[in-house]
């Protein structure tokens, strides 16, 4: 019975494999800048930092991914909805990368969720930049170094490695938010383990299997982000 | 190896509760559903909330819909109150296997499949399976051989359609499975999939506000449904049975059918069947 | 926005609050009430297991690392399911209503991350602050609950609101049960009715809205104290994992 649904759970495994990659590479993306907006002294630049964290943290990671894929191509006149969202050459790209026959879905929730996780990782990102010792500013400021030497050479490696458990927390976090795109269609790990149950009517057996890949990826997990603490750790020196 | 020795008494009890909880639940040990039913004067009905006209939710928050009237009508006659409890396509089956509903009454479509993890009562409705596809876009159920469809995460409808297509020779059909219905009407609308699939009157329901949408002529199943009972129970299937052929009988069927689906209803679907009504 | 969508949007606004006339409490109120329920819940087994995987003997501190790591482990939409059909089902014998599930998986959920930062919040308790205890004659039991527990509390009362914030947000996925909150009516408030996909953007922007005042709410509440505390978020992320 759980032979018979290998197949699928492992493309649901390897599909959740790749939301988790695609959703944390986007955050860390947006997040970083978006910390330091709110680090900023601009005050408009500050407003900006500040209203996407607001929003993006406090609206339930659900929500935000119900909205992408199901309410907001409501909100387009009804002839543009199919060209826009459905059937352009981007989401036939990709479409034929990952074999997924509504591709736009799976972009909603991607969107979603690294929406929701980078205004976390702002945060954080933040939180670590305030943690730098004020020494190492003026350091750098009286070596003469260039913004984007201070940005690349301090703030960065420095703002992650003091925030990095709370970072890779969030990451985890935002694996198992990776569910949350069964909502959508998205043939993901646990949108396999219900397909499995509807076919096999075994659900107990399923929800266990369920757990299990979850546990063992969120202990994957736990050790790659370990290790690359350590290259953090490492290149600092 | 001094962790794992450590470690292992604790990996030996979780793998007994994993055991004791793959061990098959006992069906039919200890009481009959009815005798449960009864002591606590409630029974749990399964009722989905997103299949109009059948089991669906009004703008006030009520469940509205034939397995609605019908579910309360077999309260009604068993003397007790009825606790509905919403289930879906993938959660129905497991619900009535680990006793978290007594009865589904959810537009099941019985097949030997399900036969074999549930049990059913005789035959209540009868329909059958078609596509819903935008007007002027596809003319016959062929067309749509190979082409992108949605369909329930769960329903009869999947297999059915597999097997319509391999046997004409169609090509493999691409398939996405939702759980939301409406979500499904809202993707075939917008030009995301070129098709869906479902029970006939909950399409036509389900379309009912959107004129550029039709049903393909012809059918890709029959489907019979029973309400879904707990397996090897033949106490509370016999009682389910009994009360389902009385209603038959004394014309509250019929009452409940025509005011859902009778020439005056919104969607009008003629009786498909009789009953079986044992002497 | 059209006139007819702001009706709309105005007829299910109670409904959106307090739930369905037929069905109260529910949507934002039973969301709160749920949530808050397994916060408090969840703290009460966090305060046996945090100080239990900090400082036990070994098969303790095992017990309490598992726990934690399960059912910090699984998706909140997972673990839902798991105690309505496994912990809930028929072998096991426990009968939980759809409701009683939806609060028992937040509880578990919540203890666990509520138990991690009790555990951080214990790491960082002073030697100084104890040993004084210490030296005023407390004894063991009353130093570990009125010094090296409250002073852990304290210390991480801002990441105890961040917690609350998440599970206030990740209890979005009741819907899957239907338990009759604030996602659960949200979705029953659009229907069946294909007319109404209009609604579906300017609802979920509703919804979405209610969910984030009260999360900006708590955050605010939190900033009090954490000015407070000005050390405890950077504690948490200095300690947790």
């Amino acid at each position: 019975m759980i032979t018979e649904a290998l197949p699928l759970l492992a493309r649901g495994l390897a599909m959740t494999l790749a939301l988790t990659l695609v959703t944390s590479a986007l955050a860390l993306a947006w997040g970083l800048p978006i910390g330091l907006l709110r680090l900023s002294r601009v005050r408009w630049q500050n407003w900006i930092g500040t209203a996407y964290v607001e929003t993006f943290r406090n609206v339930p990671a659900l929500v935000l991914v119900i909205i992408g894929g199901f309410a907001l191509p409501n909100a387009f006149p009804h002839a543009a909805r199919r060209a826009l969202f459905f059937d352009n050459s981007s989401v036939a790209w990709i479409g034929q990368i990952t074999g997924l026959p509504v591709p736009y879905y799976a972009i909603a929730a991607v969107l979603g969720l690294s929406l929701n996780t980078s205004a976390y990782l702002a945060e954080l990102f933040r939180a670590g930049v305030g943690a730098i010792a004020r020494e190492h500013f003026e350091a750098a400021r009286s070596l003469g170094a260039t913004p984007g030497a201070v940005f690349w050479g301090l703030l960065l490696p420095q703002g992650l490695a003091a925030a990095y458990p709370a970072i890779a927390t969030r990451l985890i976090h935002n694996m198992k938010n990776t569910a949350l795109a069964s909502f959508l269609t998205v043939p993901e790990f646990f949108k396999a383990i219900q397909t499995a149950i509807g076919e096999s009517f075994r659900a107990v057996e399923f929800l266990i299997v369920a757990a299990g890949g979850y546990l063992l990826l969120a202990a994957l997990m736990s050790s790659a982000l370990s290790v690359a603490e350590g290259w953090l750790k490492g290149g600092r020196r | 190896m001094k962790l794992r020795h450590r470690w292992f008494p604790l990996f030996n009890v979780v793998a007994l509760a994993v055991l004791a909880a793959c061990q098959p639940a006992a069906p039919g040990a200890g009481q009959s559903t009815y005798d449960k039913v009864m002591a606590a004067g409630v029974v749990r009905a399964g009722i989905r909330f997103d299949n109009p006209p059948l089991s669906y939710i009004d703008e006030s928050g009520n469940w509205v819909g034939f397995d609605v009237d019908l579910a309360n009508e077999i309260a009604r006659r068993l003397g007790v109150r009825i606790e509905q409890v919403k289930v879906d396509e993938t959660t129905r089956i497991s619900f009535l296997q680990e006793g978290k509903i007594d009865l589904a009454v959810t537009s099941m479509n019985h097949t030997r499949k399900r036969d074999d993890a549930v049990d059913f009562s005789v035959t209540y409705f009868w329909d059958n399976q078609t596509f819903l596809v935008r007007q002027g876009e596809y003319d016959s159920l062929q067309d749509l051989f190979g082409k992108k469809v949605a369909l329930n995460a769960g329903s009869s409808a999947i297999d059915a359609w597999k097997k319509y297509s391999a046997e004409r020779g169609g090509p493999a059909p691409e398939i996405v499975e939702f759980t939301d219905k409406v979500a499904a009407v809202q993707a075939l609308r917008d030009g995301a999939v070129e098709g869906y699939a479902e029970d006939g009157v909950t399409l036509l329901a389900l379309a009912a506000g959107d004129p550029n949408l039709v049903l393909l002529p012809g059918s890709i199943n029959r489907v019979q449904y029973g309400i879904g009972l707990p397996v090897n129970d033949s106490k509370w299937r016999d009682t389910i049975n009994y009360t389902l052929q009385e209603l038959w009988q004394d014309g509250t069927y019929r009452r409940i059918y025509d005011r859902w689906l009778g020439p005056d209803a919104a969607v009008t679907l003629p009786l498909g069947g009789e009953m079986e009504v044992w002497p | 926005m059209t006139r007819a969508t702001l009706d709309f949007l105005w007829s299910v606004l109670p409904s959106l609050l307090i739930g369905f006339p037929g069905g109260r409490p529910g949507g934002l109120a039973l969301t709160l009430i749920l949530s808050l329920a397994a916060i408090g819940l969840g703290f009460v087994i966090a305060l046996g297991v945090g100080p239990g995987r900090a400082a036990g003997p070994w098969p303790v501190r095992a017990a309490c690392a598992l726990y934690v790591e399960f059912f910090r482990g699984l998706p909140l939409l997972l673990l839902l399911f798991v105690v309505h059909v496994i912990l809930g089902g028929r072998r096991l014998g426990l009968d939980l209503s759809p409701r009683a599930s939806a609060l028992i998986a937040l509880t578990l959920y919540a203890s666990a991350y509520q138990a991690e930062i009790l555990r951080a919040g214990l790491a960082v308790v002073p030697d100084q602050l104890v040993e004084s205890a210490r030296l005023v004659g407390g004894r063991a039991w009353q130093i570990y609950l009125h010094v090296r527990l409250s002073y852990a509390v304290q210390v991480m009362l801002p990441a105890f609101a961040g917690q609350a914030i998440t599970l206030f947000k990740d209890s979005a996925v009741l819907v899957a049960l239907g338990v009759g909150e604030l996602m659960t009516v949200t979705r029953s408030a659009l229907g069946s009715d294909v007319r109404n996909a209009a609604y579906w953007l300017p609802t979920y922007l509703l919804v979405g809205g209610l969910y984030a005042l009260v999360a900006f709410a708590i955050s605010r509440l939190a900033g009090r104290l954490e000015r407070r505390q000005r050390s405890g978020d950077l504690l948490y992320s200095l300690t947790n994992y």
